[in-house]
């Protein structure tokens, strides 16, 4: 037997149903992938983010908050580290090399990173160092362009609106010296300064023994205005993002730290994991994030299956009523000699190829929505989230034909069991 | 020769058809009339098998169905009866080639060039003028001309008909007729379903049928 000219003839007959059904499953199959393809997309990302970081030594609190206000640069509260953690690091042999990071004032929605030429090196493969304490190095994703000049606003606002009274901008310029390239993290985002100039404009001094007198006599002739980063001498007296353990150094929000090996990390993290600081791997704060996520992903998953399901069951039984009105059709048909058997594959088949056909448009088009969602999703989160198909989505997409082609022999089953005295009264 | 021992069919526990004994022979022109509501369709169902009788037995040749299941029903009836209805029953999206080669394809992976070419010769001798249009592009003379052409493409032993030119005109209904009995010159069992008188007038054998039941039944004094 060969259904292929009955099919023929139903598609035909059919074909804006068919049409209808084709499209209904394609975009229900694709959203459900779409979605699934994404939440693995935001995982692999954010990982990428975290995994920049080794090991983050910050003051005792939440360790979720810690890596994602300074991984993230999200604009959380964070407690300063103590200032004796300076000697410590300095001192620990463990380190091949550790950056601090200082939050709080921002430009446009930007965050200002105050920070040394490690991070520059480590985040951007930018090996420059910090040429005057006015200097910046501005992330691909900020609206500043190299030597235009800008004054940071105290606090990561969003935006510059100076009309509610709440935006403090200091009165420091500082000049962009290079643009870093895309990471395709929230670090495109940042504008990074000499931790020197952050504390400076504070009114904390610059963390630097050697003009340490001459800072405070600077400070006492400007209580009230600490952005003071007048003396051109006093710059270039100083190394900057070079200290040594008779430095004053100043409160930082958190540390970057590059273990010289696996066994110092958990060792750093190990002895910095006390009252006074907690080491973190982001890397294990993600996972256990995931871990949550993983639940919700496997929950998501059969919510999915089960939605695509329903969709694939209404259009099945929008065929199957589609059927019941050509009842006469089949009467003629076994009339002539189709046997059950003949209509049962015909039905079957005929459900199943719509089914299939919508399964490959549905991955067409998934392809395409995933790179719109990715899009939208990166510029809500600020890094890159990059969602591509994987086997596992074309395994979720043959998952469901083999679920719609059980569901497509319902129709069939329908036809097969009416009965010839009831097929024979509708001729 | 088609017999029918004390055959009867109930359906919804009403008595449709009961037949003593029947008996139409092969190679001429037959015909059952009766009014609407006789069981003309039923006896036509019965015979070809899509109905089993409650009781009694159809014979062909002293071949009887009763012993095959309902697939082997369909193959059998697939193979062995033509059928040509009053509304045609072609299939609307199909071309009037493939109408004619469907009933081909419930028993067959790939339609034979013989059965192509079968096709395609009985629809130019009955004046089809292009096989590869759809159904609804040809008038009703040539829809019942398609049909007539679906029903001998497989060279069946039988042939019904059920009112096969109610809704032709005169000339179109002259041509079915002669077809038809064309064929039972050939030595087939033709059997018409039919109030036309005009195919009463050109039948050897008549039976008349009213409430299920054979009221009288007459042969062609010619």
């Amino acid at each position: 037997m060969n259904p292929w000219m009955l099919l023929k003839a139903w598609y035909r007959q059919y074909t804006w149903p068919c049409l209808i059904f084709i499209a209904l499953f394609s975009v229900a199959l694709s959203l459900g992938v779409a979605l699934l393809s994404q939440e693995r997309a935001i995982k692999q990302s954010s990982a990428n983010v975290s995994d920049q970081f080794d090991l983050i030594i910050g003051a005792p609190g939440s360790k979720v908050d810690l890596v994602l206000d300074i991984a993230f640069l999200q604009t959380g509260f964070l407690e300063t580290v103590p200032t004796h953690i300076w000697h410590d690091l300095l001192d620990d042999e463990r380190i091949e090399w550790f950056a601090p990071i200082v939050l709080g004032d921002g430009y446009h929605g930007s965050p200002i990173v105050g920070t040394t030429p490690h991070l520059l090196d480590s985040l951007y493969g930018a090996k420059a160092n910090f040429p005057t304490m006015h200097s910046a190095f501005v992330g691909a994703n900020v609206d500043l362009q190299v030597n235009e000049v800008f004054q940071p606003q105290h606090g990561m606002l969003e935006s510059n609106d100076e009309e509610d009274g709440e935006v403090h901008t200091h009165h420091v310029d500082y000049q962009v010296v290079q643009k870093l390239p895309v990471t395709g993290t929230p670090w495109d985002n940042a504008i990074l300064v000499p931790v020197e100039a952050t504390w400076a404009v504070h009114g904390l001094g610059d963390g630097h023994a050697d003009d340490e007198h001459e800072h405070e006599h600077e400070h006492e002739e400007d209580e009230h205005d600490h952005d003071g980063l007048e003396h051109d001498e006093h710059e270039e007296s100083i190394h900057l993002g070079t200290f040594d353990a008779h430095d004053p150094f100043k409160p930082v929000s958190a540390f970057i730290v590059k273990p010289n090996s696996v066994a110092s990390a958990y060792g750093l993290r190990s002895d910095f994991s006390n009252s006074e600081t907690q080491g973190v791997f982001p890397a294990e704060v993600m996972v256990m994030l995931y871990a949550l996520m993983g639940d919700a992903r496997a929950l998501m998953s059969q919510i999915t299956l089960i939605c695509e399901a329903l969709v694939m069951l209404s259009l099945v039984f929008g065929i199957a009523a589609l059927f019941a009105l050509f009842k006469r059709e089949f009467a003629i048909l076994r009339t002539i000699g189709a046997t059950r058997g003949y209509l049962l594959l015909s039905v079957w088949l005929f459900v199943f190829s719509l089914m299939a056909v919508g399964l490959l448009f549905g991955m067409l088009l998934v392809t395409l929505e995933v790179q719109w969602i990715s899009h939208m999703l990166s510029s809500k989160v600020q890094f890159n989230i990059n969602a591509t198909l994987g086997a596992q989505d074309w395994l979720f997409g043959l998952a469901i034909l083999l679920v719609g082609s059980v569901l497509a022999l319902l129709p069939a089953v329908f036809v097969y069991r009416v009965s010839n005295e009831k097929l024979m009264q509708s001729i | 020769m088609l017999q029918l021992k004390n055959a009867s069919v109930t359906l919804d526990k009403q008595l449709i058809l009961s037949l003593d004994n029947v008996a139409l022979p092969y190679g001429q022109l037959n015909v059952l009339a009766g009014p609407s509501g006789a069981g003309k369709s039923t006896f036509l169902h019965t015979i070809s098998g899509q109905l089993k009788p409650t009781q009694g037995e159809v014979y062909w040749k002293d071949f009887s169905l009763e012993g095959l299941n309902e697939s082997a029903r369909s193959r059998w009836r697939s193979q062995n009866i033509g059928f040509i209805f009053q509304d045609f029953n072609l299939i609307p999206s199909l071309s009037a080639l493939d109408n004619v080669l469907l009933q081909h394809s419930f028993s067959h992976w790939r339609i034979s060039d013989d059965v192509r070419q079968l096709a395609l010769a009985l629809l130019e001798q009955f004046g089809v003028p292009n096989v590869h249009k759809n159904i609804s592009q040809f008038s009703r003379g040539e829809k019942q001309r398609i049909a007539l052409a679906r029903a001998l493409v497989g060279h069946p032993e039988i042939i019904l008909a059920d009112e096969p030119t109610a809704s032709l005109d005169q000339e179109n209904a002259d041509f079915v007729i002669q077809q038809l009995k064309a064929q039972a010159a050939l030595g087939k069992f033709v059997l018409v379903v039919s109030h036309d008188p005009l195919v009463i007038n050109q039948a050897a054998y008549t039976v008349y049928l009213e409430r299920g039941v054979i009221q009288h039944e007459s042969m062609d004094a010619a």
